[in-house]
This record gives C-alpha cells, sequence and structure tokens, in this order.
C-alpha cells in the first residue's frame, strides 16, 4: 500500500511525546518511533468531501465525514479504541488545586497526587502532560496543549477534575484532521500531508465491532451557535417622588438589577428599552444591584440617530436589556466597544470567549462569542479580505442584542456581508470567507496539459463542463438600509436598466440585500453598484477535475489562472482560453479516487484585464554611487504597510529590468534609473548608471509613465489613461479596473 | 498642519501609474484636512458708543444660575471633539471667595435644549477678577455620543457673589426704614435710601431680604432675585415712598400688597455685587476629527478596483460636502430693535422686531460660494444654505392668558449685495402660539402710582416678561438690563422656543457674494380672527441665536456649466 489515509483526534495520543495517535488502515511504517500508529483499525475509504460558496445567496455548504473504526483494535499501548472512542465514562484522578494560566508549567493537584509524573492528564478540554513531581502534588515542567489540544487557563474554584487522558477526553467538538501519507517515500511524521479538518460531532456503534465517528465541518457544528442568551435584564419602572418645592408628583423612570450579568461597565454600559431605543444611563452600583432612575432623552445615544429618524424613549417602556453598540475603531480589538468594522467584529464574535485568552480578537467576555480556538479560524484570511474592502466595510447604526434575542452569529453575518460579496466558507478545515474577487495578477495557473483531467486521463475522467447560468444574472437590488433602533429600515430598490430592457420575459424580482446598518444612501450606493455590476451578466460556470496536489491552491474563493484548450472563452465563443481568471466555488475532493473536482465561476469573464495598484518607494538614505536605501514600511516613510505576506515591503512588487522614475518627495520627476539588482533586508534597489543627482532621504521611486516599461509591467499595474482613454503613444486601450 | 504633503502636477497626469506613492499622500492628505481644517465658526458682539466712540462689549453675569449665550452648531461627522474659545475681560472684583465669573460651556441635542431636560454642568473655567486686558478661555468639549448634523452648544456664566450690602440711609444704619416692600416686579426703596442719584442705572447686583441689623438670616417669604436694573424717579407726582425702584428677574409670586405691607418692619434690602464679564467674542471649531488611518487597502500589489477605491473617492466626497462653512453663528450682534413707538438702538446681544403684515428684516449675513476655497474642476457645487434658528415669539397683551396664535410667515432671502436678483425661500407657519409678554403702556389702569407697574406681572411667562421687558410707566422704548440677550438657565426647556430650519438654493450661480436675510410678516389677525387690539401691537419674533451654513448637499453642475 503505497498511499494511506490516516486520522488524528484532538485530545488523543500516546506515549510520553506530545505525539497524537495515527488511525490508520495498515501497519505502522517503521518510523513510528513514538507507537502513534494504531495499526489496522479501519478499512473502508471514506467517501467524497464536498464544499461550495454561492455569492448571490450567500450560503456556504460542506459536507460531512463520516469513519468507521474497529472498536476492538487496540493502540500500541494496549488500550483499545473502544475505551478510548466510546467509553466517556470517565474517574477523576486528581484536583486543580491552584490558577493556572494558558502559559504555566507548574501544575498543583491536591496533595495525594504523588504518582502522575510523565502521564498525560485532561483538564477540561486540554491535555497536560505532567512533569516532574516536586512533592505534595505539585508537577513542575508540565508540557500544555498535548496532543493537538489548545491551553486554556483553568479554574480551581470551576470544574477542577483531573482525569486521565488515555483513557478518552470528552469528544465533542474534537478536531479530527485527515492525512494522506505516502508510505514508500515517507520516512518520519513531518511527511504527513493534510487533507482536511473535520470536528466531531457524534459518536455511534452501529454494531458492536464498529465505532462510526459522524465528523462536520468547524463553520457547520457552529451554523447554529448563538450568542447574547443571557443578557443583563431589568424591568423599567416609574417611580413617582414628590417634589417639595411646589408639592408636584414628579415621574420618573428606573432600571435596576441584580449585578452579576452586565458585561460592560457600570459608566459605559448601554442598553436597549423594549429594542426601541438605545441608551447611555450611566449606571450607579449598590450592594447588590446596578440601576439608574431619572432617565431621559439626554440619556439616549444620538450616534444612533439619522435625521430625520430620531430614537424616543418609548410612551409606556416595559423592559431593558444590555446591548452592545459596534462603534469601536479597530485601535483596541480586545475591548468594547465591538468594532464598527463588520469583519473585524466577525474575528470578534468568532473568538471571544470567557477567559480573553483565545487570540488578538478574545474580548473575554462571557456570552460574546462563540469562543471558537484561533487555530480553527482563518484569521489571516479574514483580515486580508478586509483590509481589501477597507473602511467600506463599517456600520454605523450596528447594534447588537437590540432585538433582546439571542445572535445567530454565523446566519447574522452571513446576511450582513453578502452585499459586499463575502462569503462565510470552510477554508483549510478553518472558519474564513471568501470574497467575490476578481482580480489577481498572481493567481496560481491551472494548465490543461499538467494540471487537468480528462477523457485522456488514466483512468478517464470527464471533459470540462461549461454552463452560463442565466438565471445568475441579476437586474434589481432591493436594499434595506438606515435602520435607526425604534424604526424599519428604509427599503429602496437599484435598477440595471440596461439589463431590465434586455430582458423579454419580464423583469427579475429584486434580490433583497441588507445594509440595514448604514445610515446614508451614498454609501449603499457605493456599495451595491459594483456588486450589481458584476451580476449583470450570467458568469460562466467551469467544472473541472484537477489532480489533489493542487489541493491547496483550491480552496473556496481563491483565484485561479485558467489554461484550457477546449473552454470557450465567455467574450467571443472561441474555443481556448489562456491565463482567464477563475474563482474556485465549489471543491469535492474524491479520497478514493484521489482527485479535486472544482466548480469555477469565469470572473475573467467580466473584466478583461486585471490591475493593481503599482509600487513606488521612498529613499530612505543619501544614494551612494548606484545603491539607493529604500525606507521599507509605511512607519519609516515608506508606502507599505507591511500586511500583504507576499508583498510586505516597498520593493517588493519591483522586479529587475523595471524603468522608474527618480522624484522629489512631491512627485516632480528628476530622472530615469533602470533596476538591476534589488537586496532586502535592508531593501537597496541597484540602478545601472550613478544617478546625477543622487536621490538623497525622501525622494519617491516610482514606475515610469506607460511608455517606459516593460511589457509585462504594463500589463500588471493599474495606469491612468488618457481623455481618449488609452494609453501610451502606442494609443493602448484603457483598462478596466475591477476589484 | 505638518502631514500635509504636496503633491506635484506631474504625479498624476495621463499614462502615469495608479501607484502607492499617489494614493497613500492623496489619502494623507484628505486625512490631514479633515483632521487639522475642520469647521470654524465665530461670533464677535459688540458695538459703538456713538456718543463716546467707545466700543461697547455686551456685560454678562449670573446670579445663583447660568447666564447662558446658546449657539447652534453643525456637527460634521466623524467630528468627536471642539473646542469653544471665549474671549473675554473680567474687570471687576467682587467675590467673597472662589471665582469672579464661572465660564462654562455644554454641547447638547437640540431636542434636549429644548424640551426641559436637565442641562449638563459641561466644562468649566473659574476665572478671576480684576483684569485689564482680555484673555481667551478655551474649553474642550467631547462631542461623539451627540448625533451628527444640529447640535446647540450653550456658553454659560455664573457670578462669584460679594457680601451682601444692607441699603440704608446715608448714615449707614435704617435699612428697614428705606425699604419699602416690593411689588411682582420689583423692590422698593424710599428717598432716603443710598443708592446712588444716577436716574437710570445697571448694576449687576443679586438682590436678598433679611432681618436687620447683621443678622445673616434671609427672608422666608421674599427669595432672592437678580436685578435688572433700577430707577431713581424723583418725579413730583409720585410719592417719595417709590423714589427707587429695583426691577427684579424673575417675577415676584402675586399676591404682595404694594409698599412694606409685605415685609416687617425689621427686614432690610441687600445687595450682592457680582462679577462681570466683558464679553468680547466666542469662536467654535472643529478640535478632533477621526478620519480612517492608511491602511493596507492601498497597498501595492492590492487589486486596482472599484470597490478598493469607493472607501478613497467618498472619503473625498465627504471632506467636500460635509466640511462646510459657517457663514453665520451665534446671536444677532446687537440689532436696532423696534418697539411701540420708536426705533433705538439697544446694546444687546439678540433682538427682536415687530411684525407687519409685509416682510420686516430680522437678521443677515453675507454667504458665497466659498470662492476661496472652491478649485476649479469639482464637480460639486456648494450653492445651497441652510438657516437654523431659536425662535421665542411674544405678543403683548395688557391681559395675561395661554398663548395668541398667529400665521406668521418667514422667509431667506438671498440677494446681490446691492440687494438685487433676490431668490426667495418661504416658510409658512401656521398657528404660531405667541406667549403673551406684559404690556406695561396701555395696562388699562396704570394711571395712578397705587397701580404702578402690572400687578399681573406674575402671571407672564417669565421669558416673555424678560425679552419684552420695558419697565418705565410711559413704555418709551425696551430697555437694557442685567440679562438682555443671556438666558438664564431655569428659563431653558418650557417647550416655548421654536427651533426653525429653512434651506434655499441658490439661483445665481456665477455671483460669488450674496446676502442672506431672515425676514418675517404676520397675518392680518390672530389665527383665530381675532382682531389685534391694541394699536401698534403684534407679534414679536425674538431671534435668540441663528447660524447659517453651507449646506451638504450632492447636487451635481449641470453638464453645460462644466469644463470651465
Amino acid at each position: 500500500m503505497a498511499t494511506d489515509i490516516v486520522f488524528t483526534i484532538e485530545g488523543l495520543g500516546a506515549g510520553t511525546t506530545a505525539r497524537q495517535l495515527y488511525f490508520a488502515r495498515g501497519t505502522a511504517p517503521s518510523w513510528d518511533t513514538d507507537n502513534a500508529w494504531v495499526e489496522s483499525c479501519w478499512s473502508q475509504m471514506p467517501g467524497e468531501v464536498e464544499s461550495s460558496i454561492s455569492f448571490l445567496d450567500g450560503s456556504s455548504t460542506i459536507g460531512g465525514l463520516s469513519l468507521e473504526v474497529f472498536s476492538a483494535t487496540k493502540a500500541q499501548q494496549g488500550q483499545t479504541i473502544a475505551s478510548m472512542l466510546y467509553n466517556q465514562t470517565r474517574v477523576s484522578i486528581a484536583t486543580l488545586e491552584q490558577d493556572e494560566t494558558e502559559t504555566d508549567t507548574a501544575i498543583q493537584l491536591n496533595s495525594s497526587a504523588t504518582t502522575l509524573a510523565n502521564t498525560h492528564v485532561s483538564l477540561a478540554r486540554e491535555v497536560i502532560k505532567l512533569g516532574v513531581h516536586a512533592g505534595s502534588g505539585l508537577y513542575t515542567g508540565c508540557t500544555r496543549g498535548a496532543w493537538g489540544t489548545t491551553a486554556t487557563p483553568h479554574s480551581a474554584s470551576d470544574f477542577n477534575q483531573v482525569f486521565e487522558a488515555i483513557k478518552g477526553p470528552v469528544l465533542r467538538y474534537r478536531k479530527v484532521t485527515l492525512y494522506r501519507v505516502d508510505l514508500d517515500s515517507a520516512t518520519s511524521y513531518s511527511d504527513l500531508e493534510q487533507l482536511g479538518v473535520f470536528v466531531i460531532y457524534t459518536v455511534t456503534a452501529p454494531t458492536p465491532e464498529v465505532i462510526r465517528i459522524e465528523c462536520d465541518s468547524i463553520t457547520s457544528i457552529f451554523e447554529r451557535g448563538t450568542i447574547l442568551n443571557d443578557l443583563w435584564r431589568a424591568p423599567v419602572e416609574e417611580v413617582t417622588t414628590q417634589i417639595v418645592v411646589n408639592g408636584d408628583d414628579l415621574t420618573e423612570l428606573k432600571i435596576s438589577a441584580r449585578k452579576a450579568k452586565l458585561r460592560s461597565t457600570a459608566a459605559n454600559a448601554t442598553v436597549a428599552i423594549d429594542g426601541e431605543v438605545v441608551l447611555k444611563p450611566g449606571f450607579e452600583t449598590g450592594n447588590l444591584n446596578y440601576f439608574a432612575q431619572g432617565i431621559n432623552d439626554t440619556d439616549i445615544v444620538r450616534t444612533l440617530d439619522a435625521a430625520p429618524r430620531l430614537q424616543t424613549i418609548p410612551d409606556d417602556p416595559k423592559e431593558a436589556w444590555e446591548v452592545f453598540i459596534c462603534e469601536g475603531d479597530d485601535t483596541d480589538v480586545d475591548a468594547l466597544p465591538l468594532s464598527a468594522n463588520l469583519l473585524t467584529l466577525f474575528l470578534q464574535l468568532l473568538s471571544t470567549s470567557s477567559h480573553g485568552t483565545n487570540g488578538d480578537y478574545d474580548l473575554g467576555i462571557e456570552d460574546l462569542g462563540l469562543a471558537i480556538p484561533t487555530d480553527l479560524i482563518d484569521v489571516a484570511g479574514i483580515e486580508l479580505v478586509r483590509d481589501n474592502l477597507g473602511t467600506i466595510l463599517e456600520q454605523e447604526l450596528l447594534v447588537l442584542a437590540l432585538d433582546g434575542e439571542p445572535l445567530e452569529v454565523f446566519s447574522f453575518f452571513k446576511e450582513a456581508l453578502l452585499p459586499y460579496g463575502v462569503v462565510i466558507c470552510n477554508r483549510g478545515g478553518k472558519v474564513g470567507v471568501a470574497e467575490l474577487a476578481d482580480n489577481d495578477p498572481d493567481a496560481p495557473t491551472l494548465l490543461e496539459t499538467t494540471d487537468i483531467l480528462g477523457p485522456a486521463s488514466t483512468p478517464p475522467r470527464p471533459a470540462p463542463g461549461q454552463s452560463r447560468r442565466m438565471d445568475l444574472s441579476m437586474d434589481a437590488i432591493s436594499v434595506s438600509f438606515m435602520m435607526v433602533p425604534g424604526f424599519d429600515p428604509v427599503v429602496d430598490t437599484l435598477v440595471d436598466g440596461e439589463r431590465r430592457r434586455l430582458t423579454i420575459y419580464g423583469a427579475d424580482t429584486p434580490r433583497a440585500l441588507s445594509l440595514k446598518f448604514i445610515k446614508s444612501r451614498d454609501r449603499v450606493l457605493a456599495t451595491l453598484l459594483p456588486y450589481l455590476q458584476r451580476f449583470h451578466d450570467d458568469i460562466p460556470q467551469i467544472t473541472l477535475t484537477v489532480l489533489r496536489t493542487r489541493e491547496a491552491d483550491l480552496q473556496l474563493g481563491d483565484l485561479i489562472s485558467l489554461t484550457h484548450t477546449k473552454i470557450y472563452s465567455a467574450l467571443n465563443g472561441v474555443k481556448g482560453v489562456t491565463g482567464e481568471l477563475c474563482l474556485v466555488t465549489s471543491r469535492v475532493l474524491s479520497l478514493a479516487e484521489n482527485t479535486l473536482t472544482v466548480s469555477l465561476l469565469d470572473v475573467g469573464a467580466i473584466y478583461t484585464n486585471t490591475a493593481i495598484f503599482a509600487p513606488s518607494a521612498v529613499v530612505e538614505s543619501g544614494a551612494s554611487g548606484t545603491s539607493i536605501p529604500i525606507a521599507e514600511d509605511y512607519a519609516d516613510g515608506g508606502f507599505q504597510s507591511g500586511l500583504n505576506p507576499n508583498y510586505p515591503k516597498d520593493a517588493s512588487s519591483f522586479i529587475v529590468g523595471d524603468n522608474l522614475q527618480h522624484c522629489d518627495e512631491n512627485g516632480t520627476f528628476i530622472q530615469n534609473v533602470k533596476i538591476i539588482a534589488i537586496a532586502t533586508s535592508p531593501s537597496v534597489i541597484t540602478v545601472k548608471a550613478t544617478p546625477s543627482p543622487l536621490p538623497v532621504a525622501g525622494d519617491i521611486l516610482r514606475l515610469q509613465p506607460y511608455d517606459g516599461n516593460l511589457s509585462d509591467t504594463r500589463d500588471r499595474f493599474a495606469f491612468v489613461a488618457d481623455t481618449n482613454g488609452t494609453l501610451g503613444s502606442s494609443s493602448d486601450a484603457g483598462k478596466e479596473y475591477s476589484r | 498642519m505638518t502631514d500635509f504633503k504636496h503633491i506635484d502636477s506631474t504625479a498624476y497626469a495621463a499614462d502615469e501609474p495608479l501607484d502607492s506613492f499617489l494614493l497613500r499622500r492623496s489619502h494623507e492628505n484628505i486625512k490631514a484636512v479633515r483632521e487639522h481644517r475642520g469647521r470654524l465658526g465665530a461670533w464677535h458682539p459688540g458695538t459703538l458708543n456713538t456718543s463716546t466712540s467707545a466700543v461697547v462689549k455686551p456685560q454678562v453675569s449670573g446670579y445663583t444660575q447660568r447666564s447662558l449665550i446658546p449657539f447652534l452648531w453643525h456637527l460634521a461627522p466623524n467630528v468627536t471633539e471642539i473646542k469653544v474659545a471665549v474671549r473675554h475681560r473680567v474687570t471687576t472684583s467682587h467675590a467673597v471667595s472662589g471665582y469672579e465669573v464661572q465660564l462654562s460651556a455644554f454641547a447638547v441635542e437640540v431636542s434636549h435644549f429644548l424640551n426641559g431636560d436637565p442641562l449638563p454642568d459641561g466644562q468649566t473655567s473659574d476665572l478671576s477678577g480684576g483684569a485689564s486686558t482680555s484673555t481667551t478661555t478655551t474649553l474642550t468639549l467631547d462631542v461623539s455620543d451627540l448625533s451628527r448634523g444640529w447640535i446647540v452648544v450653550c456658553v454659560g456664566f455664573l457670578s462669584g457673589e460679594s457680601a451682601a450690602v444692607e441699603i440704608t440711609k446715608t448714615s449707614g444704619v435704617h435699612g428697614p426704614e428705606v425699604y419699602n416692600g416690593y411689588t411682582t416686579m420689583f423692590h422698593v426703596c424710599d428717598h432716603n435710601a443710598d443708592l446712588g442719584t444716577t436716574p437710570t442705572v445697571i448694576n449687576h447686583w443679586g438682590l436678598v431680604v433679611k432681618t436687620e441689623a447683621g443678622s445673616t438670616k434671609f427672608s422666608d417669604s421674599v427669595e432672592s432675585r437678580q436685578m435688572l436694573r433700577y430707577e431713581y424717579d424723583s418725579s413730583g407726582s409720585l410719592s417719595t415712598d417709590l423714589t427707587y425702584r429695583l426691577y427684579v428677574y424673575p417675577q415676584f409670586p402675586p399676591n404682595r400688597e404694594f409698599v412694606n405691607a409685605a415685609v416687617t418692619d425689621n427686614q432690610s434690602l441687600y445687595y450682592i455685587e457680582l462679577g462681570v464679564a466683558d464679553l468680547e467674542g466666542v469662536t467654535i471649531y472643529d478640535s478632533n476629527v477621526n478620519h480612517p488611518p492608511v491602511r493596507a487597502a492601498l497597498d501595492a500589489s492590492r487589486p486596482a478596483g472599484a470597490t478598493a477605491l469607493v472607501s478613497r473617492v467618498s472619503e473625498q466626497h465627504q471632506v467636500f460636502l460635509e466640511n462646510t462653512r459657517f457663514h453665520h453663528l451665534g446671536p444677532t450682534q446687537n440689532p436696532t430693535e423696534t418697539d411701540f413707538s420708536t426705533f433705538r438702538p439697544v446694546n444687546v446681544i439678540s433682538g427682536s422686531r415687530i411684525l407687519t403684515t409685509s416682510y420686516t428684516d430680522i437678521c443677515s449675513c453675507v454667504v458665497g460660494r466659498g470662492d476661496l476655497l472652491e478649485a476649479g474642476g469639482t464637480n460639486y457645487r456648494r450653492m445651497v444654505y441652510t438657516l437654523r434658528a431659536l425662535i421665542y415669539a411674544t405678543y403683548p397683551t395688557q391681559a395675561p392668558g395661554p398663548p395668541v396664535p398667529f400665521n406668521i410667515t418667514l422667509q431667506l432671502q438671498l440677494t446681490n449685495p446691492d440687494l438685487s436678483n433676490p431668490t426667495n425661500q418661504e416658510v409658512p407657519v401656521s398657528r404660531w402660539p405667541c406667549t403673551r409678554a406684559p404690556n406695561m403702556r396701555y395696562w388699562p389702569f396704570a394711571t395712578n402710582m397705587s397701580n404702578y407697574g402690572n400687578n399681573y406681572a406674575h402671571e407672564y411667562d417669565s421669558l416673555a416678561y424678560l425679552l419684552g421687558f420695558g419697565p418705565q410707566h410711559s413704555m418709551t422704548g425696551f430697555q437694557r438690563h442685567t440679562l438682555r440677550g443671556v438666558l438664564p438657565e431655569g428659563d431653558m426647556g418650557r417647550r416655548n422656543i421654536f427651533d426653525v430650519e429653512i434651506q434655499i438654493e441658490d439661483d445665481q450661480p456665477l455671483v460669488t457674494r450674496r446676502i442672506a436675510t431672515l425676514q418675517a410678516k404676520r397675518g392680518e389677525n390672530t389665527a383665530d380672527g381675532a382682531v389685534i387690539g391694541i394699536p401698534g401691537q403684534a407679534p414679536r419674533l425674538h431671534v435668540l441665536t441663528w447660524s447659517v451654513i453651507t449646506t451638504p448637499n450632492t447636487e451635481e453642475v449641470p453638464a453645460s456649466e462644466l469644463g470651465s
């Protein structure tokens, strides 16, 4: 058996190392020195793993995975699979006596637990390898987060029972990682190739001999997850007092309730009354209660008004509950207020846990987040999409818990992100987002000859499928916006008039999109026009089967550059496309066939050109001879923020041979120079001839006007066309920039 | 503004790359403009004394409660902080301890100001007295919690107090002898009182009644009041018991029998000298603006597409459209008021006009296209102006009662400086409730001194009483007094001040400078059809404060006017 598929389960491991158990079909390889292989414990190859996204309705699907293992099989350490997977009855072997942070390596157990040195124990969802016993139940040199688990803080006053890890942990929501290993060539554990990450949701025993592990994707598992289930609530009372001076009765509103559940500080807490108005009353603290009396219009949070829609306190107020205004500007993402930026907020609500140590976006507030471990969230990918979209994602009127109901995080963001062309999906086993992007000159290539399978392959595969889904075009959007608390949103309809004229059988029903938390119509238009424009024409779809080795490049939402002689060009119907930009919208990973079938959206059909911002650089210090030192990042005066992993430096996207302009700090041309070498760390651009005058600190190096550039550079970057819409003396067509 | 970078015109010509240099620098520049060149509005009161040519500045004080001057400010998006710079000179040195004048400023929603919720303390600054030169005190207000758009910014003055001084005979004794009691409008002292003999004097005084000779016990039945002015009247037709009349605000409660019946023999009148600020100007400006930072979206190798640039373009529009000009801020300075019989200049902070059946000018300012700020090539214009004003309407009558409704038409008119090319925007207001103000002149029984003043003054709205204050028996004109133009804090929020907004689009795009004038006229009769009973009496509009701005408006230039 040259190739095998093995899987690991978070929290199940063996031996004194942190090695997880590998559940395998065959026997252990010779390099299994940690005795981690669970040999011949299953035989049936899992089926296909299927996932897809849709930018029209924001939906995202991913198929589950069933793994059947033999219950009587034993690990090399002697315990049976049944005992590990099915025996969830555990006997406590010790108790935790002192609180631990997620980095503490000294663990204080009860004083009678003296014989556990070098064993693995499980504490909540974490597996810890205890170190040396230093006396009285204190273990030092412990290894935290063993066997694929995540180190978390533990409280001695909370659930403090310690169990023997090898006897089987709580399996619910444990990660299952699927690997492929080529036993002919592999020589160590690091040669395992990860195929996907799933999460266990149930373990069954269809027959006494077989245990079935049902897995699903992380997005599916948490799809119905809710937060804000337990809000601070208080009745609104009318308190009547008599004014001493003139004897009139004065009726005031008062809210008061026990302290425990208020998540914000008393001074900053905001509450909604009956979901009609948001107030910041500035609570007083009594012994047991937070309370505020004399509530009136001055307590209304006016930043949530959008003239002429002004909030007012209802005439007959009944109940107040805590709400969370999303108004943060991302300078401090792990503290209230929550961010106004949708994707930052998404990261905050996914990762926020009660302990505050789950990554950079964890606010540490109970019931305000799903507490999904950050290693299951594609943080970097979400940040990248956030940066691409910029400030357009900021919501002005977003208040969480305004309706007082629990919030389904995924369905909320599914609706909120759709108008921006962003869909939540599974990316490499993590919760991520896919963007309806159509511009990436760096997209990996997918070639007919080397990557794509077809009728001529062995065994033969179907030829590429092509379709133009007429129903995927859109000519009208009904959008709701300006939802001030206490008001229904304004509903408006945008119509693509040109497209409507073409539709002889009548108009589509406008697709409803929600930008409820945007105040102004201008911003709504700015957001939706690109979306409407993108679906002006039906975008062709292509289905291909490719070698699984390209799996890493073909995650949902990835752009690839496709070359194939049998695929019709969407623009002129001629067979054969070269470098056509396509977006992956569905993928089926066939574990048995060892192939990947993908559906691609031919986004290259929307625009004939793609382009990106051209580079430029700031001279950091005076040049010496032909060497010009470059300021590398934005803080230094450079132009690159460092947040783009592929191009972190000013000089990153220059290439040798580029013809540059040397300008003063205002962009006034001084002279032309040509790059002959680029060095990084520190960045230095070496030019062909010694410039005169020599560049000095603060000067700018930028690409020459269109004509002066290499043809590659002309195609790659965006240039400003002249008033005739053409570029350069050769009158090349101006480019239309998409995204 | 050190972070504003010059970008040479060669850097963005045709065929140039759309590069990170251009994008980042222009974003930085927008950010710098937004953060450092916010809105600014200034108000400078003052007038010339026509006999001495001295510049006369309003003098303001507040006894036991703040005297407020409201300003309508328009908050642009992302402005989180404004500064209120008050230019003043506090020459008096009366306060026994603490501040001579406590300056304060706060910002609230317009609705908050009008509907009677308690006004916040805001930011305060204690000013000491005895100043020989003017100084500027700047107070910083956090406005991040207020809705964008119109808000009210108030500047408040609270006076420090001297020790109470008993009003006595010249000999320094016999306080109870000279104090004769009070009516609803004033305290009265007899001709022996030692208050000087100036016929008509404005003194910033607090008035209290105490039991005789050194006792610190305030009267239980006569509350302390701020004095508006006092009159010395030695007219032979009057009893000498009525020689000094010290008018107070607010009015006293009813049913005080005239002269010495309501005070006991051992009570004296005391005055408390108040700290006074000479007010020279108020400037309000944006001091902190949140503009999105430059982020990775503009990095080289980011997609050069529509969505990536939409936020940048909208930022530029935002700066142009929302960072608009203030053409006028604050109350009308020193207007000429018309009263029942004549026109006279009155040195006050805000004035009023009596309405007729044809348009009467109320206040005006210069507006224009913003010629210095408008660069060629832009495809948005600043041609729409908005006037926002807080207006109080009164109707002088002989008898107190509910407000009298009048049909009133407001008009905002734009004209050339030579008054040609008028453009008008009319706003008819039906049944504007005009609060009754006491009319002393035509008081039907004010024919002898036993009925001097208006014995029903207490039944009028105190703000109407204050703004229509004309104490003289003959009622020959409105009079200056210590609270002329400022609004006592206790009189705010009774929903009797109206908030008016008028927007006008100029149809004269080629004229650089225009005059915006607020005008008003009334219907023939009251809205109930009643005839105006008193000759010359009619609704009176008091424009307490008003502002004019160029309005955020996305109106584009017609294609025919582009390209110049």
